[in-house]
């Protein structure tokens, strides 16, 4: 394998090896075999392609968010504010599927998924904008924003855009040409009842697009280019005839485009509509899946597939085995605070390599 | 003990770079011991090991006959090391006291800044120093005194040896006049002094012994007394260096560059600009030579479009620029910064993508309307390699950081020069980098002006707009004070004593006094 990409991807392994590895030491401390807790956790997730499918539809909005965030970093633009354009762009989808009833799908789904970019864009734009022009922390405005974002989705859901007197907590249900269909229910369709339960559906495979479309962007297009050469120095492309601002606004836009449509899978497939709550952070695990992804678009995936996966191992650790099913949240974590020391422990590493090199060739020598 | 610094077969690889290759010098105590070399020829390298920012690969280092091996500066300087950078390490807004005494306070918990300021009097006496500068801001300071409590500072931590990498680079003729007075001074008092330059009059001027660097190797060690400065130039770039002067190009009444009545505020650490103009002629160098401070970076930035003056008019190629950003110019004005690794390069970036920086719209790096056309990335890149003579360990995928400090500049003039720009602006353009880099550039300056182009060159170092400029403008407080003709009678002392801020009914007298 290529030096380079060990180089990039030992970080992110190692940070999940000691993870695991201390979160062993937790399970003992607690009577428990670490073995049998982590075949709880990973194996048995995919113990039968049914369970396997529906890692692909846990990872579906964590890849999407993952991005979100790659998108917005490589402008040096810190989008914390993926969560509420997540839950604007899933209700703005919400509603506009509620409108046409005439429209076919293959012009209906699309135009759907462009509102919600739009409107997750515009909600991206608002802390760009406010940093480019007042010099305002995005971080700070972003995670406000989110707040801001969720108070209006109360407001949306409850009397402010939708009338629906049955159900406190959710919106009416979208369109049926609207709806995105999950595999078990394309089995049923055709009379097979074999992907029965399995939840994933067609916004995985706009999920991997994207991956492919961000990965062209940032490594084949000029204008990931441009959004690297400002992320990386501002000053030099400043001077060298770049439009800065409008760059990062663009790289903002972008992020917050991608977030809009992250959970069109929940949205338009699952609950057919938007559920108060149906989001459990996903804008805050897509900084996660970014920084273990190593900020890469592909490493996205394979850390949203990770994170999945442990989603998925909960279920399992709680009930297999006598610890709660939460302990997957404490490894998360770890593995977080692992990847956000790697630099230092990168260093270390280098420093305690090169003297043992030098103590080795001073034996021979 | 003879020697209080040895070093022994020092290796320092960088990638497949040899930055040094088996390094060994011997410094004389009490002596003040040279070390000259090219740009990228391995001696910054040499002292950032010997002062524990770097661990060599290999070899080892003697200090007072005791091995060492620092693995940071905080060691070297405990055992008696002191290091003043090019760039000073020290904190603008902060006092001069506090700056001195940082990591060396006295007081357990309250500081006991009066008890610091006893210790110091001494050494501010004997730099001539008054005591009033205790409480000084940094910023508000020239840079001659700052590089002095730079000196103090690690004669506050009783060095033993100090190390000057490149001092003089940012000191005005007088300044480096007074400077080799305090260097000797400081030797006479038995300090250990290690000198690095690329300024062959000044090491042949200040030094008792003089070590040689070339390509990461030691080409040579030889006493002051038994070398030339032609001898040592050619040991140092491996052929002999050609002498250039100007001649001066008819005059002709074409202005290409017209800066009218510039204005800017008086901010912490810089005076303003003060009504300053000047023109530039088509074809012409023209020199602004000046004290740094003085409102170099105001009128550069202006130049540039990143900042607005409060009035006044920039007129490029017949375009009005004035507070246009960089974005929006529609003249062609080629630029090469002062600060090539915060303003001229994007460090993470390869060559070529550096080489691409403000191209890359251009219609042959793009096909399809927004994809990059990698084959011609890469050509560009070569050939940029080729005719800039980069030196690169694999070619346009380097990434820029890995390159020395020259190699880094030359990127930034091959892809300013290859621009189509009719206009030059450059900026301190050789600033810390060797002889042999410093002759190139020089020549690739001269070259555009032998294709008609012309160039606007802002630079601290008087030799090299004596060396370039068909005229020079000196700058001081903010304005442009006096405009020669750089003709043969020119000398570096007139120059230099408008530089200062002398006034021209003065300069007379003073000239016959002399």
């Amino acid at each position: 394998m290529n030096k380079n990409i060990i180089k990039s991807i030992a970080p992110s392994v190692v940070s999940v090896l000691a993870g695991l590895l201390i979160g062993a030491v937790i399970i003992l401390f607690n009577g428990e075999n670490p073995l049998s807790v982590y075949f709880a956790m990973l194996v048995q997730p995919l113990s039968s392609y049914k369970n396997i499918l529906n890692v692909l539809y846990v990872i579906t909005p964590l890849i999407m968010v993952g991005l979100a965030f790659v998108v917005a970093i490589n402008a040096d633009m810190i989008n914390l504010g993926l969560e509420g354009q997540l839950l604007l762009g899933g209700i703005a989808a919400t509603y506009v599927a509620t409108l046409f009833p005439a429209l076919p799908w293959f012009i209906y789904i699309p135009m759907i998924m462009f509102c919600a970019m739009i409107v997750g864009a515009l909600w991206a734009l608002l802390p760009g904008y406010l940093k480019l022009r007042f010099g305002a922390s995005e971080i700070v405005t972003c995670i406000m924003l989110n707040y801001v974002a969720q108070y209006m989705i109360n407001y949306i859901i409850s009397g402010g855009l939708f009338k629906h007197p049955d159900i406190a907590q959710r919106t009416p249900y979208i369109l049926d040409n609207a709806h995105f269909p999950s595999l078990s229910e394309i089995g049923m369709n055709h009379g097979t009842k074999i992907f029965r339960g399995v939840q994933v559906n067609p916004m995985f495979l706009i999920a991997i697009v994207t991956v492919v479309l961000v990965y062209i962007l940032f490594t084949k297009t000029k204008w990931g280019y441009k959004i690297n050469a400002v992320g990386l120095n501002i000053k030099a492309s400043t001077a060298n005839r770049m439009h800065s601002k409008k760059i990062m606004m663009l790289a903002m836009a972008l992020s917050g485009g991608i977030a809009g449509i992250s959970a069109m899978g929940e949205v338009l497939g699952t609950f057919n509509g938007f559920v108060e709550g149906f989001s459990p952070g996903y804008g805050f695990s897509g900084i996660s899946v970014a920084l273990l992804g190593r900020k890469h678009p592909v490493g996205v995936v394979l850390a949203a597939l990770f994170f999945g996966l442990l989603n998925q191992g909960m279920i399992y650790v709680g009930a297999n085995t006598s610890i709660p099913k939460d302990f997957v949240k404490i490894i998360q974590t770890l593995i977080i605070i692992f990847i956000m020391i790697s630099p230092y422990l990168e260093e270390r590493w280098n420093s305690y390599v090169k003297s043992r090199t030098k103590a080795r060739a001073g034996r021979l020598g | 003990m003879e020697y209080l610094l040895e070093l022994k077969n020092i290796t320092k690889r960088f990638g497949d770079l040899v930055a040094n290759d088996k390094i060994s010098i011997k410094i004389r105590k009490g002596s003040i011991h040279s070390i000259v070399g090219e740009n990228g020829a391995g001696k910054s390298t040499l002292m950032n090991v010997v002062y524990g920012l770097l661990q060599p690969d290999d070899g080892e280092i003697l200090f007072d006959g005791k091995k060492v091996d620092f693995s940071s500066p905080l060691e070297a300087i405990d055992t008696g090391l002191g290091m003043i950078h090019q760039h000073f390490m020290l904190v603008p807004v902060m006092t001069v006291l506090d700056n001195i005494i940082m990591g060396y306070e006295i007081g357990s918990f309250k500081l006991n800044r009066k008890k610091s300021k006893e210790e110091l009097k001494p050494f501010f006496k004997s730099f001539g120093l008054s005591e009033d500068l205790f409480d000084t801001k940094m910023a508000d300071l020239s840079v001659g005194i700052q590089q002095k409590i730079e000196i103090i500072k690690a004669l506050y931590r009783q060095a033993e040896l100090i190390i000057f990498d490149e001092p003089t680079a940012v000191l005005t003729p007088q300044e480096i006049k007074e400077f080799f007075v305090l260097v000797r001074n400081l030797n006479n008092n038995g300090k250990t002094i290690i000198f690095i330059s690329h300024k062959l009059n000044e090491i042949m001027e200040i030094s008792d012994e003089i070590s040689v660097m070339r390509n990461g190797h030691l080409v040579g060690h030889v006493n002051k007394e038994d070398v030339t400065q032609d001898q040592l130039a050619k040991m140092m770039i491996g052929r002999d260096l050609s002498e250039q002067r100007i001649t001066y190009v008819e005059n002709n009444n074409e202005h290409v560059m017209e800066v009218t009545d510039l204005v800017t505020p008086v901010k912490l650490g810089s005076v303003g600009l003060k009504k300053l103009s000047f023109s530039v002629k088509k074809g012409e160098i023209f020199g602004v030579a000046g004290v740094t401070g003085n409102g170099q970076n105001e009128l550069v930035n202006i130049l540039v479009g990143i900042e607005k003056p409060l009035s006044g008019k920039v007129v490029v190629e017949g375009h009005d620029v004035t507070g246009v950003p960089p974005h929006k110019r529609t003249d062609s004005m080629a630029y090469i910064p002062e600060d090539r690794q915060s303003e001229g390069l994007v460090m993470p970036f390869t060559i070529r993508e550096n080489l691409l920086l403000g191209k890359v719209d251009l219609p042959q790096f793009i096909h399809h309307k927004i994809m990059l056309d990698f084959k011609n990335i890469d050509e560009n890149a070569n050939n940029a390699i080729k005719d800039y003579s980069i030196k690169v360990s694999k070619g346009p995928s380097d990434p820029v950081h890995s390159l020395s400090g020259g190699n880094q500049q030359k990127v930034i003039v091959a892809r300013e020069l290859s621009n189509d720009a009719r206009t030059i602006l450059a900026v301190n353009p050789t600033r810390g980098i060797d002889i042999g880099s410093i002759e190139y550039i020089h020549s690739c300056i001269l070259l555009e002006r032998e294709k008609g182009k012309t160039v606007l060159l802002v630079s601290n170092e008087l030799s090299e707009i004596m060396a370039l400029s068909d005229r020079v403008g000196v700058i001081h407080d903010g304005r442009i004070v006096k405009v020669f003709d750089n003709t043969d009678r020119l000398t570096k002392e007139e120059v230099g004593y408008y530089m200062l801020g002398g006034k021209e009914e003065d300069y007379a007298k003073e000239a016959a006094n002399v």
